[in-house]
Order: C-alpha cells, then sequence, then structure tokens
C-alpha cells in the first residue's frame, strides 16, 4: 500500500460504487469486482474511524490532565 | 788626455770641451800625442812625376804607420750607424756641432770580434744599453790607414761610464725641461684609485715580461678579478717610443677607456735591454700629462728611466706590478671590510644606546604610572563603594517591586489558568463529543453502505434462487440469441448447470 490512505477519497469511491450498483448498470463480471472493492473500502474506513476514535480519545484526554 | 775628433793634430793643446763633464779624470791616460805632422801637407804641393793611387796610398800607410803605430787615444763620439757582420762591429761615429745637427766630424770605426762581445757585454751591465745608435761612447781607439779601405779606427776599448753619465746628463735635461714646463709631476698627482680592476696594458703581446705580469695577476690568491685589456706595443729600438704614444692614444680612443683604472706599461727586464725609449722626451711627456694614472714596470734595476721618474707609480718588474695589483686590492677589501665592522659597531652602539634611553624612559613612565594608578586605583575604590551601596539600595528596592509583582502576577495568571483550563475543558469535552458524534455519524453511514452492499451483492440474489445463463461465457439477458442444440451454462449460488436447448 504505497498509496497514503484517504478517508475521504475513500467515502467517495464507496459512494460512486454503491450508486453504479444500484443503478444495476453493472454486468455481473463487473459486479463481483465492484462489490469486492467497495467491501475493502468499507473494512478500511471502519479501521480508519475506530484508530481515529481511539487517538482521538487519547489526545484528548492527554490534554485534560 | 782625451781627443776629441775634431781636434786637429796640433796637440799640444788643451782637450776638447767634450768630455768635461766626466766623472773620473782622464788624466793618467798614457797616450800623449806630442809631434806634429806637417809633411802630409808637403807631398800635396810637391812638383813630382805622377805616382800611381797604390803608390800614394802606401805613401799615406807609410806615413800613417810611422806617426800612428801603436799610438792609442780615448775620443769621444756618438754612434750614427752600426751593423754587425761575421762577428765584427762596424760603427760610424760623429762628433755633431752645438746644436746637436751638423757633423763636425765623421769617422769609420770597427771592433774585432775578438774584443766585441767582451765589450759589448760589460757595456751593457754597466750602462743598461747596448750600443746602439744614438749612443754616446768613449772609446780608445787606433788610428789606421789601409790602402783600399783607407782611413778607420780600430776600437780597443770602451768606458761605460763615459755613456752613462751623458745618459744621465740627457736624462736630466729631459727631466728639466719637463719640470720647466710644468709637467713633470702632473701624472704622479693623479689619484690612483684604491680598488685598481680594470687596466690598460701596454707591452710586448708574446714576452716574457708580460706572462709574468698576467699570470701573476689573474691567479692571485684570492681570486680577485682583474679586466686586463692589451695594447702591444714594441718596447725597445728607435720606434718603441713612437709606439708607445700611439698606444696611448689608442688607450683614449677605447670604448673601455672610461673604465679603465689605470695604464701599466710592463717589460721584461735584463741587462740585455734598453732603457733608450723610457728617456724620451715626447714619450715621457705624453705620461707625464696622460689623464689616467701610468703604473711602469719596465724592468731596470740599474737605472730609473725618466719615463719611470714621472709615472704616477715606478715598480721595477712586471711581477712587482701585478703583486702591487692584488695587495693594493686587499688592502682595499680589507679596508672596505673594516669599514663595514666599524658601521655595524657604531649601528650597534647607537642602538644599545637607544634601547638604553627607551628602556630607562619605560622604568620611569612605569614609576610614573604605577603611582598614578595606585592613585586612581584609590579613588576608583571609593567611587566603587558607594556606587556598590547605591546599587545595593537600588537592588533591593526593585527586589521587593519585583517580588510584589512577581505575587500579582502569580495571582493573575493563577486565575487566569483557571478561566483558560475550564474553557479548555469544556472545549475538549466539546470536542471529543462533537468527535465522537462524527465518527458515530461515519460509522453509521458506512454500516448503512455495507447493508446496501449486502442487498446489492448477487451471490444474495442468487442464494434467494436466482441464476444467471452465459453462452460461450458471456450472460444470456436475450433467449432469442440463442439457437436450439447449443450449449448453456447456468450459474447458481452454489455451482453451475450445463445444458443444451430444445
Amino acid at each position: 500500500m504505497a498509496e497514503k490512505f484517504s478517508y475521504d477519497k475513500a467515502k467517495a469511491e464507496l459512494e460512486n460504487i454503491l450508486e453504479e450498483l444500484e443503478a444495476g448498470e453493472a454486468g455481473v463480471d463487473h459486479l463481483t469486482k465492484l462489490v469486492k472493492r467497495a467491501s475493502e473500502l468499507i473494512k478500511q474506513c471502519k479501521d480508519k474511524l475506530k484508530n481515529t476514535d481511539a487517538e482521538i480519545k487519547s489526545i484528548l484526554d492527554n490534554m485534560e490532565d | 788626455m782625451v781627443w776629441n775628433l775634431t781636434q786637429n793634430l796640433c796637440v799640444n793643446q788643451k782637450p776638447a770641451l767634450s768630455y768635461q763633464y766626466l766623472h773620473a779624470p782622464y788624466g793618467h791616460r798614457e797616450y800623449l800625442f806630442s809631434k806634429v805632422i806637417p809633411r802630409v801637407r808637403i807631398f800635396a804641393v810637391m812638383d813630382a812625376p805622377a805616382l800611381s793611387l797604390s803608390a800614394l796610398a802606401k805613401h799615406i800607410s807609410n806615413v800613417f804607420r810611422k806617426e800612428f803605430s801603436f799610438e792609442r787615444y780615448w775620443v769621444t763620439a756618438e754612434i750614427i750607424g752600426m751593423k754587425i757582420s761575421k762577428g765584427h762591429c762596424y760603427l760610424q761615429l760623429v762628433e755633431k756641432d752645438e746644436r746637436g745637427v751638423m757633423p763636425k766630424a765623421e769617422f769609420r770605426a770597427m771592433i774585432w770580434s775578438s774584443m766585441f762581445d767582451v765589450l759589448h757585454r760589460r757595456f751593457m751591465i754597466e750602462t743598461g744599453t747596448r750600443l746602439q745608435e744614438q749612443v754616446q761612447i768613449l772609446c780608445k781607439v787606433e788610428v789606421q790607414f789601409h790602402e783600399r779601405y783607407g782611413l778607420s779606427l780600430i776600437v780597443h776599448d770602451l768606458d761605460p761610464s763615459y755613456t752613462l753619465g751623458k745618459l744621465e746628463m740627457e736624462r736630466r735635461q729631459t727631466i728639466d725641461r719637463l719640470r720647466k714646463e710644468g709637467v713633470y709631476d702632473l701624472n704622479k698627482q693623479k689619484h690612483l684609485p684604491e680598488a685598481i680592476q680594470t687596466i690598460a696594458v701596454i707591452s710586448a703581446e708574446d714576452s716574457r715580461g708580460y706572462e709574468d705580469f698576467y699570470t701573476r695577476l689573474t691567479q692571485n690568491d684570492y681570486g680577485y678579478h682583474f679586466n686586463v685589456k692589451l695594447f702591444p706595443s714594441l718596447l725597445q729600438g728607435d720606434m718603441a717610443a713612437g709606439d708607445i704614444i700611439s698606444k696611448l692614444v689608442s688607450i683614449k680612443q677605447d670604448r673601455l677607456y672610461e673604465h679603465f683604472d689605470a695604464v701599466i706599461i710592463v717589460r721584461g727586464g735584463g741587462a740585455a735591454s734598453s732603457l733608450g725609449c723610457f728617456n724620451d722626451y715626447q714619450l715621457a711627456s705624453a705620461i707625464a700629462q696622460y689623464p689616467l694614472p701610468v703604473i711602469t714596470g719596465i724592468g731596470h734595476t740599474a737605472d730609473v728611466s725618466v719615463v719611470d721618474e714621472v709615472a704616477n707609480l715606478n715598480l721595477i718588474t712586471p711581477t712587482e706590478v701585478a703583486n702591487f695589483l692584488v695587495s693594493r686590492l686587499l688592502h682595499y677589501d680589507g679596508a672596505v671590510s673594516e669599514l663595514y665592522d666599524g658601521i655595524s659597531a657604531y649601528v650597534n652602539m647607537i642602538l644599545e644606546n637607544e634601547e638604553d634611553t627607551i628602556n630607562s624612559a619605560v622604568k620611569r613612565l612605569n614609576a610614573v604610572a604605577s603611582v598614578f594608578l595606585s592613585e586612581e586605583n584609590a579613588s576608583l575604590q571609593i567611587q566603587s563603594s558607594a556606587i556598590r551601596m547605591l546599587v545595593q539600595e537600588k537592588v533591593i528596592t526593585e527586589k521587593n517591586f519585583f517580588s510584589q509583582s512577581k505575587q500579582f502576577l502569580q495571582q493573575q495568571l493563577r486565575h487566569q489558568m483557571i478561566t483558560e483550563s475550564e474553557s479548555l475543558s469544556n472545549a475538549i469535552r466539546e470536542l471529543k463529543r462533537s468527535a465522537t458524534q462524527q465518527i458515530e455519524n461515519d460509522t453509521m453511514q458506512i454500516e448503512y453502505s455495507q447493508k446496501r452492499l449486502q442487498i446489492l451483492d448477487p451471490i444474495n440474489i442468487l442464494k434467494r434462487g436466482f441464476s444467471y445463463t452465459l453462452h460461450k461465457g458471456k450472460v444470456i439477458t436475450d433467449a432469442a440469441t440463442i439457437k436450439s442444440g447449443e450449449e448453456i451454462e447456468t450459474v447458481l449460488a452454489k455451482g453451475s448447470i450445463k445444458s443444451k436447448t430444445l
């Protein structure tokens, strides 16, 4: 993963994929690939959120000392 | 008694003046001629039958033999011609008139070879000159008449002291003349440079004397360098004086003339050589008036020539001249070194004196300065303790002011801190809350996306019993595209079914 992870980019890509899927325009072959990519993006976003939450908590807790 | 050639045969008279200056008395000479010979004249007037020349000669010869045989006379004369043949010396003797121009009497004379060597050698040793033209001699002669060769004088002895006296007189006359003309001392008065290194040399090129001089000069023990320019010249004989004068002229015209320190005239010596030309008036006059100092080394121990007299410096031999030049340079070198030493000693003395002066000045300055400094120091201390007290007071005042200010500031700060801390805590709380909110929102969105995805995932549709059909790997969406009997593949949630159309 040379490219640095960007939550906003990931979220935008995820939204695009979902819209494409909901439009039902994707072929079956492509469909599988898109779902797989979307699942990946969700996992990454969740991890990022989890980490960010922990990080913020840790920073703010330190500040309260 | 001495005869002069012009003295008539009446010999009872006193001898002629021509030897009066001689120092030595000649009264002891034994050949006193006391007879008158009137018969010589008598024959000339006799009226007689003619005689043959030989008979006349015979007669004369008889008379001469009778009158003169074994008689010998001391005679003074000047040689005006001389030649040597088969060891015999043939002379032409003359006595000139008072002006030294016209001959008053002239005779042939000869010295037999048996006598000549001995006489000539003694003559040269004693006079320093050889028998030659222009030399005045006193000789003991026998008068001889030969039927064929006529009248001649046979020389049996020579008195060199006469010639010496003559030469000396000529020399003195020349010197007197130079003195009268005021030139005698001119060259002597020329300053002889302390260092003589560039010299014009008048000498005979291949002569022993020049070789001695040159070798001694250039191979000196001290490695001094000399610039020697030779002007080759005749140094004896009739032409020598004129040749030397012309060389003196050449030296003046030489491009090195400005650089010459002196003119050197050197010649190898020995009794065989003649001073002759060096007593020449013209040459001596030229040298006396020569603009460069002249040094002579013409190798004559017996006598000092006029040229030697008028020269700036007269040294005997060429070797002595060379030694003189070298030792003069050595002396000069030494003098320069001494001067140098003297100067450095003097400079050192001055420097030391100056150093002492400066040192004592420094000491005085130090003393004055230390007094001044200690006074200043004391006054400074008083001032500084006054200042210190003032400063201390000031410091205490300031300290009090600062501690009050500090307390006030601390209170202010503490108050500020509390306020800020509270607002910060509020901000943090707000931040935490909004961050958490944001994250929750995002999490909800993601979860919503996940649900949407689950709904859209074809697997889930297949799981609900839907399937799709492939023909040659491609999805069939229109049944009309498939002909009967073609193979198709139906994909289910789990596995696939291959079938043929009817």
